[in-house]
């Protein structure tokens, strides 16, 4: 009975995934993310006494540096934008889908193993002036875009690793500073 | 017979079956253009177009999108969140004292981009969080060390304004 209750409510939850319509994703897609609070503590870093120029000059070094390429800039409204390609591939991940397509095999089912295979990081970088004053918000987010073995993507997802961000500001801080002295 | 004309057409028929693309054209929406004007634009208050696209692009980021393209003298800005909902922004100043932003979605579904033409959706995962910040913004803002984290606003945004 409990097994025939399972099937009973897989198949409710197919057939109400199957009347979503586009308008419906978009409104789970496009709703604020759920940990907004958390991200924004630490995505955001404020410098005093500090120009758009120099900031900005700063950010986008300090993107160089981690290997980013500059893929839009838009300097009046403070923006810096920039991606990277990494390699995803984890041996784990990789030894676990092997280790279960032999046991499906043995089974006499056929299974394509899957991994992460590729990741681009992309970041957006967004300077603000804090109301009259000379002091400026910097907001950073990253997230990721995941493509396994197969050359589809698979996964995105914003950066959620604090120690990511921490890294960043640490960085900037550091180019910042060298701006400043010339 | 049949077998030659089948042999002769089939080596077309993969050419041009390989010559043919997906289709990757958006589906638009069938809803009126007032209908999608109206669900799609609001109306703000202040003549500062250039504070007002700082604002887009603040709750932009804030929704979790990542910027894609920005043009500050067209005042247009376009962001993508997690590879599957696209949206543009447009500021345009109106009159002397207002200026409208118009916002417009586009949602992969299907293995093909729609146009968003959900009237909740553009209020509550846009307007509502822009107008919000829009308030914020007018607040003078804490003194902080530098290097510091700014405290977070905890209350929720008001629903900005029904448009023109």
């Amino acid at each position: 009975m409990p097994e025939l209750r399972a099937v009973l409510l897989g198949a409710c939850v197919v057939v109400l995934a199957g009347c979503q319509n586009y308008n419906d994703i978009a409104m789970k897609i496009g709703a604020p993310p759920k940990e907004a609070v958390d991200l924004r503590s630490f995505e955001v870093r404020r410098y005093d006494r500090v120009s758009d120029a120099t900031l900005l000059a700063a950010a986008t070094a300090t993107l160089q540096d981690l290997g980013y390429i500059v893929t839009e800039s838009a300097p009046t409204v403070g923006v810096v934008v920039a991606s990277k390609q990494r390699d995803a591939v984890e041996t784990g991940q990789v030894v676990g889908q092997v280790v279960l397509t032999v046991a499906l095999a043995a089974l006499g089912t056929i299974n394509n193993p899957t991994w992460d295979q590729t990741q681009e990081i992309h970041v957006t970088l967004v300077a603000a002036p804090v109301g009259p004053s000379t002091a400026r918000d910097v907001r950073v987010s990253f997230d990721r875009y995941i493509t396994n073995n197969h050359g589809q993507l698979w996964k995105t997802e914003l950066v959620m690793d604090q120690q990511i961000y921490a890294e960043f500001f640490d960085r900037l801080g550091t180019a910042l500073k060298l701006e400043q002295d010339g | 017979m049949r077998l030659a004309t089948l042999a002769r057409t089939l080596p077309l028929l993969l050419i041009l079956a390989a010559c043919a693309r997906a289709d990757n054209t958006p589906l638009m929406s069938t809803k009126s253009p007032v209908e999608l004007r109206a669900m799609q634009s609001r109306s703000f208050a202040t003549p500062d177009r250039a504070q007002t696209l700082r604002q887009v692009i603040a709750t932009l980021q804030d929704l979790g999108y990542s910027l894609d393209k920005v043009e500050a003298a067209a005042g247009t800005v376009t962001a993508t969140k997690l590879a599957a909902l696209r949206m543009t922004a447009t500021v345009i100043p109106r009159g002397t004292n207002a200026t409208v932003v118009r916002a417009n979605a586009l949602v992969n579904f299907g293995g093909r981009q729609h146009q968003v033409d959900e009237p909740l959706f553009y209020q509550q995962n846009f307007f509502a969080p822009l107008a919000g910040a829009m308030l914020v913004q007018a607040l003078p803002g804490p003194a902080l060390e530098e290097g510091t984290a700014p405290a977070t606003p905890a209350t929720a945004p008001p629903p900005a304004r029904p448009g023109s």
